[in-house]
């Protein structure tokens, strides 16, 4: 048999998998917010459903809210996992247990994440009680609101503790397989410690960090459970309004709540670019150009 | 350009001693080669010069003045590792540059010395280029150019061109020599191979298990070993005779014929075991009475009658005096 078609042949039940339930997922997807969706009746194509999430308030405040809840949770774990992996890096090195350690909170779901973080800062939470018991404030329902808030404070707390430890881990995979033989030439050529950090480690790790960060953002834009169980309903996070829509018992608001899904998948398309496009640069020992 | 010395240094890895009581001067200017078997101690002795590690016992003295505690970005011993450890974000240009951008050296004056140690090392015009681009040689010469550019009182070399295939190999110690003598640094090689350290240095030291076991001038390791372990790593057969061990070249080999014998040669009755006439040569292994075997090469005029060489045949060694060496 020919080697091409017999590879063919055996990429074909993967290919078929993923070609019927995410590219024919993501088809239908984008053939309903464009407006033909039979069981209304709609069968001609519009960008109607687009046009009116643009004028949609709504849309615009949890746009707004997602970008900035994504990026400042992405920032704040990147710098965390960052620094956890520079902090831990010797002690992995000598007990790789430490390695080992890290690695754990990746296997907890986000919604058990979610979970701890309501029953530890919520108002009915350990903390609150912890400040009430101490005369702090004068009955837990005076603690702050931090889950259900209008900052989405709960939602990011979740994330950081979430993904930090994943960028950690990603960023120490590579500090650990570079060893310190970089930095040991660059002492030997005069570079103090700042310039070490600056000059050999930070450029040597930020291919890993910055890839993780991406991944993350990317994660964070999209998901669901989180935001759905610690944010309030409105401003909400775009996959929130996306599923509540689509939830809706009026079929007529099913169009928008999948534009609105195909929206989310769009970014997440161009993050995905971006990383494929960094990784290959950092692989070729270029300079990364994105834009 | 700086004397270096070493001053009774021993060195501990946890519990386990990796250098015991080292004492080495090297010269201003001279090419000092640092040999011995693997995880004998030299890249630690190399690592304590450089400053990365702080010995246990001892002082190091560069001239005349202590820099045992001295840190290595303040020390001015350049150090070229094993790997060529190029930064791979920056060009070749701004990797050589690194050294200098690191002590904030003048932007215009950091361009004429980058692109003058590129020259050195047969690189001009390569400062754009990325170290992806370059051949594995091509690396190790950007890498002794980012060395050799920030002007160091010592130069360290780690087994460079270990990863380097022979051919490559040649050409970057003639490099390495050729420079080092023109600049007049004073450097400190290592390496586990005899014969490049041969090639290359001024004087070796023959360190073992962490002890100096002899420092010489290539020669002396093979016209005078100090010792029998010495004289083994320097390619030196040793049989055992009576009143101890018996040392010598197996070049010096010669059939005994009976005639200019000097009372003083060493004489040995060998079995053949395997014998190759290779017309310019006779290679030949033989079976000492002790059971010990050897290789030796002779030359075709010391016998004609070639089926006296014939496995099984017992025939006579003579090692000639000047060409021994007893240990006890």
């Amino acid at each position: 048999m020919h080697p091409r078609l017999r590879l063919t042949l055996m990429l074909a039940p993967a290919a078929a998998v993923i070609g019927g339930l995410f590219a024919g997922g993501l088809g239908l997807a984008l053939v309903q917010s464009l407006g033909y969706f039979p069981p209304t009746g709609e069968r001609s194509f519009t960008p109607a459903h687009y046009a009116r999430l643009l004028s949609d308030g709504e849309f615009a405040a949890s746009l707004a809210l997602t970008f900035a809840l994504a990026s400042v949770a992405t920032l704040i774990s990147a710098s965390a996992g960052l620094l956890a992996a520079l902090a831990l890096r010797e002690l992995a090195r000598r007990r790789p247990v430490f390695h080992t350690l890290l690695q754990m909170p990746l296997a907890l779901p986000h919604l058990a994440m979610a979970v701890a973080v309501i029953n530890v800062i919520a108002p009915s939470g350990l903390i609150a009680r912890l400040a009430f018991a101490a005369g702090l404030i004068g009955e837990p329902a005076d603690f702050p609101a931090l889950v259900s808030d209008r900052y989405g404070i709960g939602i990011l707390v979740a994330y950081v503790l979430k993904e930090t430890p994943f960028i950690a881990v990603m960023t120490l995979a590579v500090l650990l397989r570079i060893g310190d033989e970089y930095e040991q030439c660059a002492r030997t050529l005069g570079a103090s410690a700042w310039q070490r950090l600056r000059y050999v480690t930070l450029p040597l790790v930020a291919p890993a960090t910055v890839s993780a960060a991406l991944v993350v953002f990317a994660f964070i834009f999209g998901a669901f459970e989180v935001p759905y169980l610690l944010g309030r309903p409105y401003p909400a996070m775009l996959s929130v309004i996306a599923q509540r829509r689509y939830m809706s018992t009026d079929l007529a608001e099913r169009p928008e709540a999948v534009a609105l899904a195909v929206v989310i998948a769009a970014v997440t398309g161009v993050l995905v670019w971006a990383y494929a496009r960094l990784a290959r640069a950092f692989a070729g020992g270029e300079r990364p150009v994105l834009f | 350009m700086t004397s270096v010395r070493l001053e009774r240094i021993s060195a501990h890895y946890g519990a386990a001693r990796v250098l015991d009581d080292i004492t080495l001067a090297i010269e201003t200017g001279e090419l000092m080669a640092l040999v011995g078997p693997s995880g004998c101690g030299k890249t630690t002795i190399l690592k304590i010069l450089a400053g990365l590690l702080t010995p246990s016992e001892g002082e190091v003295f560069f001239e005349d003045r202590l820099v045992t505690n001295v840190s290595a970005e303040r020390r001015g011993a350049a150090m070229v590792f094993q790997k060529p450890l190029l930064f791979p974000y920056l060009s070749v240009g701004e990797n050589v540059a690194f050294g200098l951008h690191m002590r904030k050296v003048a932007r215009d004056e950091t361009r004429r010395r980058v692109r003058e140690a590129l020259e050195w090392v047969h690189l001009a015009g390569y400062e754009s280029r990325r170290p992806s681009q370059l051949s594995g040689g091509q690396e190790q010469r950007v890498t002794l150019a980012r060395a050799l550019v920030t002007q160091p009182k010592l130069l360290l070399l780690d087994e460079p061109f270990s990863a380097l295939d022979e051919s490559l190999r040649a050409g970057m110690r003639l490099l390495v020599r050729e420079l080092q003598q023109r600049l007049g640094i004073t450097t400190v090689f290592v390496t586990h191979d005899q014969m490049e350290a041969a090639a290359i240095a001024d004087r070796i030291a023959l360190v073992f298990d962490g002890r100096l076991e002899q420092c010489a001038a290539p020669r002396d390791f093979y016209t005078a070993p100090a010792t029998l372990r010495a004289a083994r790593f320097f390619g030196w057969t040793a049989i055992s005779a009576n009143r101890g061990t018996i040392a010598f070249r197996p070049e010096s080999v010669l059939m005994d014929k009976a005639s200019g014998v000097d009372s003083s040669d060493e004489s040995f009755d060998v079995a053949v075991v395997s014998f190759l006439d290779l017309g310019t040569r006779l290679l030949l292994r033989v079976r000492f009475d002790t059971g010990e075997e050897l290789e030796l090469e002779l030359d075709p005029s010391q016998t004609d009658d070639r089926r006296a060489l014939s496995p099984g045949a017992r025939i006579r060694l003579r090692v000639p005096h000047s060409a021994q060496r007893r240990f006890p």
